[in-house]
Parts: C-alpha cells; sequence; structure tokens
C-alpha cells in the first residue's frame, strides 16, 4: 500500500511539474467568460434600452437574466465538469508516455515494483488532478452563486459524483490506451469514447425498419451494451426547486460507469505487463 | 557450490524495423556466466546488444527465446530485481527532485526502511561525492553528478549483483577513478559487478573476466588475468640456446621464441630468481630480462571485435 501512495506522489508530482496547472487558469477564463453577460448585465445594459417600444425594457431584461442565473450557474458546472473531463483525459493520456519519453520509466521499473502498480499510482495521481479540477470549479461557482444570490441544493452532489465517476472512468480509459498507442492517439480515441454514449443512443433510436440494408439500430443496440454510459449532467437538478430523482436510475449508470473503468484499467495492467520498453 | 549471480543460455532477440518489418537480430544465441562475487566485464561496440541484453535481464525486452536466471530464480521477476542494482548508461532522475529527495524516492521504489534511508541517503552521496549537491535540483546537475547519482542509486538498497552500464561515461578522471574504487569495494564486501563498458582501461583496472559481444553473438570471454597488463611474466632472452641447454632446463621450460640459438624463455615472478641460478650455472649468455607483455585487451577486443 505504501508504495502505491508513493508511486501516486510521484505521478502526482510529475502531473504538476508538467505545468497542468494552467489548465486550471484556460477553464477559470473560459467559464468567466461564459458568465460575464450575467454578473455585468446590471452595469453594462445602458439605461434608454427598450424606451419608445423598441424591444423588452431594460427592468425586464435585468428580471429575464436574475430568471436565468441558476440555470446558467448549472450550466457552468456543467461545462466545468466537461473540462475536468477533458484534463483527465489529456493529463492521463500522456503520463505514461511522459515517464517513456524522459527515460525515468527505466530505473523506476528495475526496482522490485510490480508494472501494475505503477499504472496505478499514474491513474490515482490523474484521478486526484481531475478532483481538484472539480473541486477548483466547484469552489468558484460557489463564490459567484453567492455574489449572485443563487443557492445550489444538496442535488449538486449528484453532478459532481457523476462527474467524478465520469473522470476516473475516462482517464482509465485514457491511460489504458497509453500503454499500447501514443499520447495523442490515446488522448483521442479517450475522447472518442466520451462521445459513444451520445451516439450510441441516437443509433439505437434510430427507426427499426426491419430494412435488409438498415443496421443503424441494431448495431447501436449492440453498442449500448458494450459502451459505458459515461457523463450525463445533472447539475440542473441542483438549481431547481423541488426536483423529483430516482435514485436507482441515478446510482446504476454510476456503478456501470465504475465497473467499466475496472476493466479498462484491468486490460491496460495487462497490456502494460506486456509490454517492452524500448527507448529506441 | 553457489549458484552463477546471472546465467544466460542461447538469448536471441529481434527487432522488427522497416515498412516491411524485417528482423534484425539484436542478439543471437549469446550465452554467459557470471559467477557470484566477481566483477565481470561486458565489452562491445555500440549496436552489439549489450543494452539488449541487460534490458532482458531487467525484464523490460521479452526476448524471443532463450533462458535467462538471477541468483537461480528466473531474470525480470520482482524477486530478481529486488536483489539487482541497476544503474543505466545515462541515468535520467526526475527533474522535480532534489537530489537527496531523488534518492530517497528510489530507496522507498526498492523497499528500503525509513530509518535505514535516513543513514543511507547521505552516506551514499558522501561516498558518491555529491553531499553538497544534496538540496540541488536532478534538472541542475552536471553529466558527471547526474551519472554519479545514478550509481548512488543502485547501491543504496546494498544490492547483491550491481548491474552498471558505462558508469564511468561523463566523468572526470577523478570521478571515474572513485566510481572504480566503488567497484572494488562493492567486490570485497562480496557483491557481484557486471559492467558494461567501452573503456577498456577500466575494465583491465577492475575486472575479473571479460565477455566480449559482437552482433549479439558472444565473440570472445577469457579472465583478465590472462591479458598482459595483469600478468605477472618474466621473459629472459638467452644467447646460445643449444638442444643441451633445453634438455637440462626441462621439464619447467616455458619457450616463447627460438631463433637459431637465440631463445626467449618465460616464468613468473616466482620462478624467475631459480631460473637465472640455472641459467648463470649453464654455458649460455644472457641478453636481456624484462617484464614480458603479452597480448592486451585492446589486441584481443581489435581482433574479436574490432572492425579492423
Amino acid at each position: 500500500m505504501s508504495r502505491l501512495i508513493l508511486l501516486s506522489r510521484n505521478a502526482f508530482r510529475g502531473i504538476l511539474a508538467a505545468r497542468s496547472m494552467y489548465l486550471w487558469v484556460v477553464a477559470i477564463l473560459l467559464i468567466t467568460v461564459r458568465l460575464l453577460p450575467t454578473l455585468l448585465a446590471p452595469s453594462l445594459l445602458p439605461e434608454n434600452v427598450g424606451r419608445g417600444g423598441r424591444g423588452p425594457s431594460r427592468e425586464m431584461i435585468l428580471e429575464r437574466l436574475k430568471e436565468q442565473r441558476p440555470a446558467t450557474l448549472a450550466g457552468g458546472l456543467n461545462e466545468w465538469s466537461v473540462l475536468c473531463i477533458a484534463f483527465g483525459i489529456l493529463v492521463g493520456a500522456g503520463a505514461l508516455s511522459r515517464e517513456v519519453n524522459a527515460r525515468t520509466i527505466i530505473t523506476v521499473l528495475s526496482r522490485p515494483i510490480a508494472r501494475w502498480e505503477l499504472l496505478f499510482g499514474k491513474w490515482a495521481a490523474v484521478k486526484v488532478f481531475a478532483a481538484l479540477s472539480l473541486l477548483l470549479g466547484l469552489m468558484f461557482h460557489l463564490a459567484v452563486a453567492s455574489y449572485l444570490d443563487v443557492s445550489f441544493t444538496r442535488f449538486v452532489a449528484l453532478g459532481l459524483a457523476q462527474t467524478l465517476v465520469a473522470t476516473l472512468l475516462y482517464t482509465g480509459i485514457a491511460l489504458a490506451l497509453s500503454t499500447v498507442f501514443s499520447a495523442a492517439l490515446s488522448g483521442a480515441l479517450a475522447v472518442l469514447f466520451a462521445f459513444l454514449p451520445g451516439v450510441v443512443g441516437v443509433m439505437k433510436d434510430y427507426p427499426d425498419t426491419a430494412s435488409y440494408y438498415n443496421i443503424v439500430h441494431p448495431l447501436g443496440a449492440v453498442l449500448d451494451y458494450l459502451v459505458p454510459p459515461g457523463y450525463s449532467n445533472l447539475y440542473g437538478l441542483a438549481v431547481e426547486v423541488s426536483p423529483t430523482i430516482d435514485y436507482s436510475a441515478q446510482l446504476q449508470p454510476l456503478l456501470i460507469n465504475i465497473v467499466y473503468s475496472l476493466i479498462f484499467f484491468g486490460i491496460g495492467c495487462v497490456l502494460f505487463t506486456r509490454r517492452e520498453i524500448k527507448l529506441g | 557450490m553457489s549458484q552463477p549471480a546471472i546465467e544466460i543460455e542461447n538469448l536471441t532477440k529481434t527487432y522488427r524495423s522497416g515498412l516491411r518489418r524485417n528482423p534484425v537480430f539484436a542478439v543471437r544465441n549469446l550465452s554467459l556466466t557470471v559467477r557470484q562475487g566477481t566483477i565481470s566485464a561486458f565489452v562491445g561496440p555500440n549496436g552489439a546488444g549489450k543494452t539488449t541484453t541487460i534490458h532482458s535481464l531487467l525484464g523490460l525486452l521479452n526476448p524471443d527465446s532463450g533462458r535467462l536466471k538471477v541468483f537461480g530464480g528466473p531474470a525480470g521477476t520482482a524477486a530478481a530485481r529486488a536483489r539487482i542494482g541497476y544503474q543505466s548508461e545515462i541515468f535520467h532522475p526526475y527533474p522535480f527532485y532534489t537530489v537527496a529527495q531523488a534518492l530517497r524516492y528510489y530507496g522507498q521504489l526498492a523497499g528500503v526502511p525509513a530509518d535505514t534511508l535516513a543513514r543511507a541517503v547521505p552516506a551514499q552521496l558522501e561516498r558518491l561525492g555529491i553531499s553538497e549537491a544534496g538540496n540541488r535540483r536532478t534538472s541542475g546537475l552536471s553529466k558527471g553528478m547526474t551519472q554519479r547519482l545514478g550509481l548512488a542509486q543502485a547501491l543504496l538498497h546494498e544490492p547483491e549483483l550491481l548491474i552498471l552500464d558505462e558508469p564511468t561515461s561523463g566523468l572526470d578522471p577523478e570521478g571515474r577513478r572513485l566510481v572504480l574504487e566503488i567497484i572494488r569495494e562493492e567486490k570485497a564486501k562480496g557483491k557481484t559487478v557486471f559492467l558494461s563498458s567501452h573503456i577498456l582501461a577500466d575494465v583491465e583496472r577492475v575486472c575479473d573476466e571479460v565477455v566480449m559481444i559482437r552482433r549479439g553473438e558472444v565473440a570472445f570471454a577469457d579472465q583478465i588475468s590472462s591479458f598482459g597488463a595483469a600478468n605477472q611474466d618474466w621473459a629472459i632472452e638467452v644467447l646460445g640456446f643449444t638442444s643441451a641447454v633445453r634438455e637440462s632446463l626441462e621439464p619447467d621450460l616455458r619457450l616463447l621464441s627460438l631463433e637459431g640459438e637465440v631463445a626467449v624463455l618465460l616464468c613468473d615472478s616466482s620462478g624467475k630468481r631459480e631460473l637465472l641460478r640455472k641459467l648463470v650455472e649453464l654455458p649460455v649468455e644472457i641478453g636481456a630480462i624484462q617484464r614480458h607483455r603479452g597480448s592486451s585487451l585492446e589486441d584481443a577486443y581489435m581482433k574479436h571485435v574490432g572492425r579492423a
């Protein structure tokens, strides 16, 4: 156990040393730009807007923006969560190749450690980085919510849990792929995996015309069994006044995602154990 | 009799290259044995297959065929690696650690207890002459200091077998001497050293055995003591060397050359006085007495491995 912690700590230091925290700066800039109209509307909206019957009055616009604040913030949290998943994929896909390219892996693997331990250390470190990213986003949004006089309900935890599990899944996929592919290809394939649940949903809903040539629906149905549910946005629940929530329906995809992430990580471990460390 | 530290039988490893993925032999049917408690040199030109062999021993590469053993057990396992200290040709530490932190990390990975590490890290830094750099980031070290750090991490957990890939490359003469001294000290402690090197002078100075490899195959293997710089033989030139003289010196006669009645006789240091006493009593003239420098390691290298 202590060796796993040691490897995780080392991998996390490697992530920080690779200046990954710049990603947080980029994310805060992006989300701030998105929230700017909501934040600055009262002071930037001209006094004479809507006067003379041309469009809604200033008061009406401000009132509408005020009504939209909870949804805007929930949307911001959702976008931040998607960015966290993207960061996880980005950092996860490069974690192993960075070590191989820097050739630090040779001395580490000459020590009596199992390769799965090294891989697990990297996974845990990427996970911690993604979780910290999410925590930062949550704090940022709570601060903005407080400024805008919006409050999140306890159901925000559902959205956060969804995001955490999704980062677990996609960082696991990115890391598993990086045991055999380059960082860029692993990242690209992991992103593809992240889009698959949506594509599969569309394919599955495609009309089953029973036509000889129609394979879209059956293919979607088959892929539905293979592709993990992935990420779904539940932050809307956090700003609804009295949402109706089917907990078992929410829990099931979480559990399935966890199982899938363990399967992908297991496959990654097997591939990495068999892989040769060639340094050219 | 103790198990050999390293036992390699018919190791073959190919790489695939080019569009047609043609096989290129890195190592072909290589067999060698390294006895415990010895310093064995693994010598060969660039691309001969030295690093491939070492990486196969560490389990970093999967051999196509062959059997590799470390202390009688299969090579490449965690148990085998626990008994090995490895220094790569160019040591690459994590750039975000200080020298002392890097050593602690590698020590912890090797399973060295914290209290032992607290003593061992400063001791190794002192031994390698890099104590003052203990708090410096590894990214700011010179090549020589990085090499010393590489050796320090290999020694830290006191392994039974040291595999050192070019440990003296990039070192100044003082650093080279220090590293060779440490290698001798490790042998004195009963450790086995498998040393890959291009520097034949280093090999002659510290090694007991040498294995020369060329194009993935063992080209030559012998004891270092059989080479000129290490042997203690003397050559005595004798004038008037007749058949009667020859008969009176046998059966202990070691004749190096004979041209007419001029012979060069060989003897070791302990037998020199006795041979000279016999020669003085015989009707011969002693032309010269000098140390006999047999073929050097470099001669053997050029003969078996060199491209000339």
